[in-house]
């Protein structure tokens, strides 16, 4: 069955974005720096080598997205295609930009995160769901509809930004399923408990 | 780790950044659940010394083997002042602005510090070749603002509190680069040891 997996890549005082987040800025300053570990040996952007490739193939291997609307508004909707073809979804309650006209691929949302995530679990089949976004994660989690988290926790202290986990109303249960040490992020996988 | 006498934070942390629930006040120190993110030294077969089972008690014997201890004020009387040694006869420095209460005992090991940088330096002198023990939030930020904090030895527990205090706040905007020395990957908890790099 299909589980909802959110993928962030975070300092380890909490932050997945620096200062002046913002449309004209994404991730806003230093946000670089947090994906480092995401680079070739040649040192572009992709597919790293040794164990962290594996978790680069496991997000390529999903089956749908969903991704908060300032995630994706930021990177408009990844010019319509995330990866390899699936669907994305975006939980929102105000009507899409123009551009998610020539964007199939993409629907939104508007009766909820829980309704959300069962469309994207329906199209993800037996695959999983990549959940981006730090306000859709606190969502997700609060409504018991995220399955798991893989962080990539990045050694670094950020000192200000955005952090994933702001105010929570109740204590979430996680187990450790999986703990991958490299010297660039070390990823722990955690399953919610319910 | 390192050849010399190193200034290590020790503390428990939740996924989300916590080192107390909500309502941490006298009397409710942790605020609530925040024993939670101490369950893992309750694992232990030694209901005395709360050494852990397992490799968490690796990680245990090392904090128990520091030569010296830094505290803040705010910790230090959580704990008790743990009733005036915290382990073997080490002598513990507490971080504070403000005198000593009345009445307060009168520990020959404790002795109260208004600057973390003379804190740190007292400590690593006492320590010899030891390393520092230090605890506390408020603590760990002026230390590492004031660039005396050498590693971090995070317990990072399988929990989101959802609300308390945090380790990690009023740092100011400059990135502290980090180094992962060491991770132990325990049931229920991860160890992760960073060296501040400057």
């Amino acid at each position: 069955m299909s589980s909802s997996v959110l993928y962030m890549s975070m300092s380890l005082d909490g932050y997945i974005a620096g200062p002046n987040d913002e449309p004209r800025n994404p991730g806003g300053e230093g946000f670089d720096r947090l994906h480092e570990w995401i680079a070739t040996p040649d040192g572009e952007y992709g597919r790293p080598a040794g164990p962290a490739g594996e978790l680069f193939d496991e997000w390529n291997a999903s089956g749908a997205v969903l991704a908060g609307r300032r995630t994706v508004e930021q990177v408009d909707h990844w010019g319509g295609d995330h990866h390899h073809g699936v669907p994305i979804f975006v939980p929102s309650h105000r009507p899409p930009g123009p551009s998610v006209a020539n964007y199939p691929l993409v629907t939104y949302v508007t009766d909820g995160i829980a309704s959300a995530m069962a469309q994207a679990k329906a199209a993800a089949g037996d695959l999983s769901v990549v959940v981006q976004g730090a306000y859709t994660a606190q969502r997700a989690l609060e409504a018991g509809v995220l399955d798991e988290l893989q962080i990539h926790q990045i050694p670094v202290l950020f000192g200000g930004g955005r952090r994933l986990f702001e105010v929570l109303p109740s204590r979430v249960e996680l187990e450790i399923a999986r703990v991958i040490d490299t010297p660039q992020a070390t990823h722990i996988r955690y399953r919610v408990r319910r | 780790m390192r050849a010399t006498s190193a200034t290590v934070l020790y503390m428990s942390m939740s996924l989300d950044g916590f080192i107390t629930g909500p309502n941490d006040d006298r009397g409710n120190g942790l605020g609530d659940d925040g024993h939670r993110l101490h369950d893992w030294l309750a694992d232990g077969t030694d209901p005395v010394s709360h050494r852990p089972s397992g490799v968490s008690g690796d990680v245990f014997d090392e904090l128990m083997a520091t030569g010296a201890v830094v505290a803040g004020r705010r910790t230090f009387e959580i704990a008790g002042g743990w009733s005036g040694d915290h382990h073997d006869g080490v002598p513990i420095f507490v971080l504070t602005r403000r005198p000593p209460d009345r009445g307060a005992p009168d520990w020959p090991l404790v002795t109260y510090v208004t600057d973390v940088a003379t804190a740190m330096a007292r400590a690593k002198a006492a320590a010899g070749d030891r390393n520092v023990l230090v605890h506390g939030a408020r603590t760990a930020q002026l230390a590492l603002a004031a660039g005396v904090l050498d590693e971090l030895e995070i317990h990072q527990i399988p929990v989101l509190l959802g609300q308390g205090r945090r380790l990690f706040d009023h740092l100011g905007p400059d990135h502290i680069e980090l180094e992962l020395a060491r991770i132990v990957d325990a049931p229920g908890v991860t160890h992760l040891r960073y060296l501040v790099r400057r």
